[in-house]
C-alpha cells in the first residue's frame, strides 16, 4: 500500500479523483499550487473543477465553474454541522464521477486546518470516498519559515490518522526561500528531517518564479496557461510593461512551468513522461 | 461525449443522436426510463446498425446519464429499461393473442429466432424495432399496429417524471394524471428543477468541452516558451 502511495498515478480521465490543497498559513502559495495542480491535470486530459474554501472577503473565483464555499457562517448551527458547509463539493464529485470522471481539487484557505479536521472527522471522508473509488490526494503546502514547518508537520500527521485512504503529499514552496540552505544545527534543519522522516508522503519542490515576474504577472489575474499562450506584445499591452520585459517574465514563467510539471508528474504522470 | 462517438457516426444517425446529447440538459438524474422512453427509437437504430449494448451503455454514461439515484447505467440496467419503455409503448392496446409488450423479452433479444418462437404474429417485425415496426411490419400485421395512437401510449418518460414529482410531494399519485400543464415544477430546497438541471448539467454540454480541448491542445506561443523556459532552466543549472 505504502508503495503505490508513493508512486505516481497514471493520468486517467476515467478515474475520479478529490485532491485537498491545504496549508494552515496565509500566502504561502496554497491557490498558486491548486492552480498549477489544475493546469497540470488538465494538460493531460482530465475533467478538473476547482472547489475554494473561503470567506466573504476573498477574490471572486477566476473561473466561472468554480465552487465557492463560502465558511464565514461556520458557528451557525445547521443540519449536518459545519460538514454541511462542504455539501456542493460532494454533489459536485458526485456528479463528476457520473458523468465522466475527473478531478476536483479542493482549496482550503488558510486558518482552516480545524474546519479540514472536523469535516473529516464528522463524515469519515476518507471512508465515504473510497466507497466510491475516488482516489483522494491531500497536498500539503509549506515554505521554509519554522512556524510554517512545524504546522505542515501536524498537518500531515493529522491527515494520516483522520484519512487514512488518503495520499499525502508535501509541496515545499520556495516562495520565500530555498530548503536548501539550513544551517545544520537550525530549527528549520531539524523541521525538515521531520517533514523529509515521515513516512508515505510525496515531496515535491515548488521553486519561486525567478525574474519576479509574477509580480507582474498577478495583478492581471490572467491564468498561468493563458500567459504563456499570449505573445509578448500582447502581453506588454496587458501589463502595461515593454514588450522585452514581457517576454523575460514570459519565460522565467516558463521555466518554472516547466520545473514544477517535473516535480507534479512525480504525483500526477503525464502519458508522456509515463513512455 | 461523447463528441468523438458522435462525430464517427453516420450522418443520420448523428443527427438524431445530438437532441438526445443536447437533451441531456434534462435534469441531470433524470431517470433513466425517461431518456430510454424518449430516445427510443434512435437507441434502437443504433443498436440495429450494429451497436452493442456495451456501447450503448458507454455513450449514455459518457453523456451523463446516470440511473435515478446517480448510479452508472450498466449494460444490465439499461436492458432492463429498454425493456420497460419497449413494455410501456404497447402494454396501452391489446396486442395479437393478449400478448402484452412485458412479454416481448429483452431489449438485448436481437435474437429473432427466440422472439418469433414467443410471439408467432409478430415474426415480420423486426425483433427490437419497438416503436418503429409499423413500418416494417407488412400485411395484417400492419394494421393492428395503426390501432395504437400516440396519444394513447402509456409514456414512460411520464410515468417516471411523474412518480418523481409525486415522491417529492411525498404523496404518490396515479401517474396519467398530470400533463405538462398541470404538472407543477418540482423544487429541491426551494431552487427550481431546471435550474438545478442547469447546474447538474456535464460541464462537457455547457460547452466546456470545447475549452478542455483548446486547454490540452498546446498553441505555439505556448510551445515556444517553454522551449524559451527549459533552455533558461538549463542555463540556471549550469550557472546558478
Amino acid at each position: 500500500m505504502k508503495g503505490d502511495r508513493e508512486s505516481p498515478l497514471q493520468t486517467n480521465p476515467d478515474i475520479t479523483q478529490y485532491i485537498e490543497i491545504v496549508g494552515e498559513r496565509g500566502r504561502i502559495g496554497k491557490s498558486t499550487i491548486s492552480n498549477r495542480v489544475r493546469d497540470h491535470l488538465e494538460a493531460a486530459g482530465i475533467h478538473v473543477q476547482v472547489a475554494r474554501i473561503e470567506n466573504r472577503k476573498a477574490s471572486p473565483p477566476a473561473r466561472k465553474d468554480d465552487i465557492r464555499v463560502i465558511v464565514d457562517d461556520a458557528d451557525q448551527e445547521i443540519v449536518g454541522g459545519v460538514a454541511a458547509l462542504f455539501d456542493p463539493v460532494w454533489v459536485a464529485l458526485m456528479e463528476m464521477k457520473a458523468a465522466r470522471g475527473g478531478a476536483l481539487v479542493v482549496d482550503f484557505m488558510a486558518g482552516a486546518e480545524l474546519l479540514r479536521t472536523k469535516l473529516h472527522v464528522a463524515t469519515s471522508l476518507s471512508d465515504l470516498l473510497a466507497s466510491h473509488d475516488i482516489l483522494a490526494t491531500s497536498l500539503c503546502v509549506t515554505t521554509r519559515d519554522a512556524s510554517v514547518m512545524e504546522q505542515a508537520l501536524d498537518s500531515l500527521k493529522t491527515t494520516a490518522k483522520i484519512a487514512p485512504s488518503f495520499r499525502r503529499v508535501l509541496a515545499k514552496n520556495e516562495v520565500s526561500g530555498r530548503f536548501s540552505a539550513f544551517s545544520p544545527a537550525s530549527e528549520q534543519a531539524s523541521l525538515d528531517e521531520q517533514l523529509r522522516t515521515e513516512k508515505g508522503v510525496v515531496e515535491l519542490t515548488f521553486p519561486l518564479i525567478q525574474g519576479a515576474a509574477w509580480q507582474l504577472f498577478e495583478p492581471t489575474r490572467i491564468e498561468m496557461r493563458a500567459l504563456l499562450e499570449t505573445s509578448a506584445r500582447d502581453l506588454s499591452a496587458k501589463c502595461s510593461c515593454s514588450e522585452l520585459v514581457a517576454a523575460a517574465c514570459q519565460t522565467w514563467l516558463a521555466a518554472w512551468w516547466s520545473t514544477t510539471e517535473e516535480e507534479l508528474n512525480r504525483v500526477w504522470r503525464f502519458p508522456a513522461a509515463a513512455a | 461525449m461523447s463528441t468523438d462517438i458522435l462525430q464517427s457516426l453516420p450522418g443520420d444517425l448523428r443527427n438524431k443522436l445530438t437532441p438526445l446529447v443536447e437533451r441531456a440538459g434534462l435534469p441531470f438524474h433524470a431517470s433513466l426510463d425517461c431518456i430510454v422512453a424518449d430516445f427510443f427509437e434512435p437507441l434502437v437504430t443504433l443498436h440495429h446498425l450494429g451497436a452493442s449494448l456495451h456501447d450503448l451503455t458507454t455513450i449514455l454514461n459518457q453523456i451523463g446519464v446516470t440511473t435515478r439515484d446517480g448510479r452508472p447505467i450498466t449494460e444490465a440496467t439499461l436492458s432492463k429499461s429498454l425493456s420497460r419503455a419497449r413494455a410501456n409503448s404497447t402494454n396501452s392496446h391489446s396486442s395479437p393473442n393478449g400478448i402484452t409488450g412485458g412479454d416481448m423479452g429483452d431489449f438485448v433479444a436481437t435474437d429473432t429466432s427466440r422472439h418469433a418462437t414467443k410471439v408467432d404474429d409478430l415474426r415480420r417485425a423486426p425483433a427490437n424495432g419497438g416503436g418503429q415496426w409499423r413500418d416494417h411490419a407488412a400485411g395484417g400485421d400492419e394494421r393492428r399496429f395503426e390501432a395504437v395512437r400516440d396519444d394513447k401510449r402509456h409514456s414512460a418518460a411520464k410515468c417516471g417524471e411523474t412518480r418523481q414529482t409525486a415522491a417529492l410531494d411525498g404523496k404518490m399519485r396515479r401517474p396519467k394524471a398530470l400533463t405538462d400543464e398541470t404538472r407543477p415544477e418540482a423544487t429541491i430546497n426551494g431552487i427550481s428543477e431546471s435550474a438545478a438541471a442547469d447546474h447538474r448539467k456535464p460541464s462537457c454540454l455547457r460547452g466546456a468541452a470545447k475549452e478542455e480541448r483548446a486547454r490540452n491542445e498546446r498553441s505555439k506561443e505556448f510551445e515556444a516558451a517553454l522551449i524559451r523556459g527549459a533552455q533558461l532552466n538549463s542555463v540556471m543549472e549550469k550557472n546558478p
